[in-house]
């Protein structure tokens, strides 16, 4: 008795030139190809849809503001690591391909690493850049950890530490250092992209004219009564806004981490720190 | 040749995705892609290659590691971080890193979601440590400039990295089969320890070729140039007041 014959294809994938053994399991081999052929796919396919990219400090409106965005555009909010719990939100490769089909807004807490950087110039993104006065960052970054079991990728505290004060040194001594690698990392990353950079305290003091620039930079003409109707659509609860207020840091934070933060930002001798509020 | 997957691989509810995807119009290479990503988990589950994967504390050198690895072992050494040097692992690389023999060596984080993929993979990690004041005042040799600016780098910058690597490490050694190889006990024993660690992830080192890569490849850490002050360890150990509950005295701490 013959044996049926095999199964036609239903899923297939042209292969890159390098591959796996063809003697490995195809479906090893099939896996393998299709991650390898993403960063081909980018490139031909990276500008079929207008996306905006928000590399953001964790506590900078950046939820309100993608809100924004998408609502008075109409694109779909979309995360670029959607997967990320305690991890950086460094673009995760396997999200690309749906990002692709479709106009997208996207936040990100991710700093301008090359691999990143790579990926947005595969596709034609011009990201734009929130960030807040890290004093303030801090303290809004304290409250929002207060739940026990909260992690983020500035810091991995353990699930069951509940002491406000040790939550908060956490939140200097590990947030501070990370704020800073991503704003320096995102002012070296203008040399290779086209940054738009966005304060906290900009946005919050005049929305429309910030968003407004935000959609010159990336090349669309939204008109301001679409701004405006989507900023009147949005509760604060839907956005996670704390307090939306700038200028608590320094009111808030004890003379000794005030000058913890400013020790820790003295490292950094060669980048101008004005912008996120600290010393140059 | 094109890679295929076939109508049995699928199951019904993948097959109604890629039919939902079909109907929205994505274009067949994407389906292909969201297809392979859904297929990960099972692939990684499956029971398959015997794999080396070696954890170093950041900032460790690792070149003479990988070549020491590459001529014991004789497999190819696969990155598993997302970006380069990164702490993050990337599910699309794990997936290619078990379909053939192979090994790793990454700094990576123990964090939820590696966590989740380690332990899919039945992963033996091996996670050297370092003294932690060590290991910042080297980074700190690195560095150019003033001598107590180099060092405050190190422990203000550079720190949170080390103590948040080692932390979530000590943290999953509860829940994964973790290996712990001190960098220190490489001085007396340096066959020994390798052909410990190797031996836990399962791989047997024919003596001759270790004895061989040990005499070629030097991969104790150098000695540092300046310790840190005693400023300096008290601001690495008000970084790890976080971490009270937990044991961190394999690194100094």
């Amino acid at each position: 008795m013959s044996s049926p014959p095999p199964a036609a294809p239903v899923v297939s994938i042209e292969r890159p030139p390098c591959s796996l053994d063809p003697a490995e399991p195809s479906a090893a081999d099939f896996i393998h190809t299709a991650v390898r052929s993403i960063r081909r796919l980018a490139r031909t396919r990276g500008r079929d849809h207008p996306h905006i990219v928000i590399a953001c400090f964790p506590k900078s409106g950046s939820t309100f503001l993608a809100t924004t965005l998408a609502r008075a555009t109409g694109f779909r909010p979309y995360l670029l690591n959607p997967i990320g719990h305690d991890t950086e939100r460094d673009i995760r490769p396997l999200s690309i391909p749906m990002f692709l089909t479709q106009p997208t807004v996207s936040q990100e807490h991710m700093h301008a690493r090359t691999e990143n950087v790579r990926w947005l110039r595969l596709l034609g993104v011009r990201p734009v850049v929130l960030v807040r006065d890290v004093f303030d960052a801090v303290v809004s970054a304290r409250d929002h950890v207060a739940p026990p079991g909260a992690r983020g990728p500035a810091a991995h505290p353990p699930p069951d530490e509940n002491d406000p004060s040790v939550r908060q040194d956490l939140a200097i001594r590990a947030g501070v250092p990370w704020m800073i690698d991503f704003f320096t990392s995102w002012r070296a990353a203008r040399a290779k992209l086209d940054v738009h950079f966005v304060t906290y305290d900009e946005l919050v003091a005049d929305p429309i004219a910030t968003i407004e620039r935000i959609f010159t930079h990336v090349g669309m003409r939204v008109p301001a009564t679409q701004i405006s109707d989507a900023l009147a659509s949005i509760r604060p609860s839907e956005v996670r806004f704390n307090r939306g207020r700038g200028g608590r840091g320094r009111l808030e934070l004890t003379p000794a981490e005030i000058r913890l933060v400013e020790d820790i930002a003295g490292t950094e001798r060669d980048a101008d720190l004005s912008m996120i509020g600290l010393p140059s | 040749m094109p890679a295929t997957v076939h109508q049995p691989v699928l199951d019904r509810a993948l097959r109604a995705d890629v039919e939902r995807w079909r109907a929205r119009g994505v274009p067949e290479p994407i389906v292909a892609i969201l297809v392979a990503e859904r297929m990960i988990p099972t692939l990684v589950a499956e029971p398959g290659h015997r794999h080396l994967l070696i954890v170093p504390t950041p900032g460790l050198p690792t070149t003479g590691l990988r070549r020491l690895t590459e001529m014991v072992t004789g497999l190819p050494c696969r990155r598993l971080t997302r970006v380069a040097g990164g702490a993050d692992l990337d599910e699309g690389r794990l997936a290619s890193f078990v379909a053939a023999p192979a090994f790793a060596v990454a700094p990576l984080r123990a964090t939820i979601d590696a966590m989740r993929w380690l332990r899919a993979v039945n992963a033996r990690p091996i996670v050297i440590v370092d003294d932690v004041f060590d290991r910042l005042a080297a980074a700190a040799d690195r560095l150019a400039g003033d001598d107590d600016e180099r060092r405050w780098y190190a422990v203000r910058r550079l720190g949170p990295a080390v103590v948040t690597f080692l932390a979530s490490w000590r943290t999953a050694a509860a829940s994964l089969p973790v290996h712990w190889l001190r960098t220190r006990d490489l001085d007396c024993d340096p066959a020994g320890v390798v052909r410990r660690a190797f031996a836990h992830a399962g791989f047997t080192p024919d003596a001759d070729t270790l004895a061989a890569a040990l005499a070629e490849i030097d991969i104790i850490p150098r000695e540092i140039a300046m310790p840190l002050s005693g400023e300096q360890r008290a601001a690495v150990r008000d970084l790890a007041r976080a971490y009270a509950e937990l044991d961190l005295s394999i690194a100094g701490l």
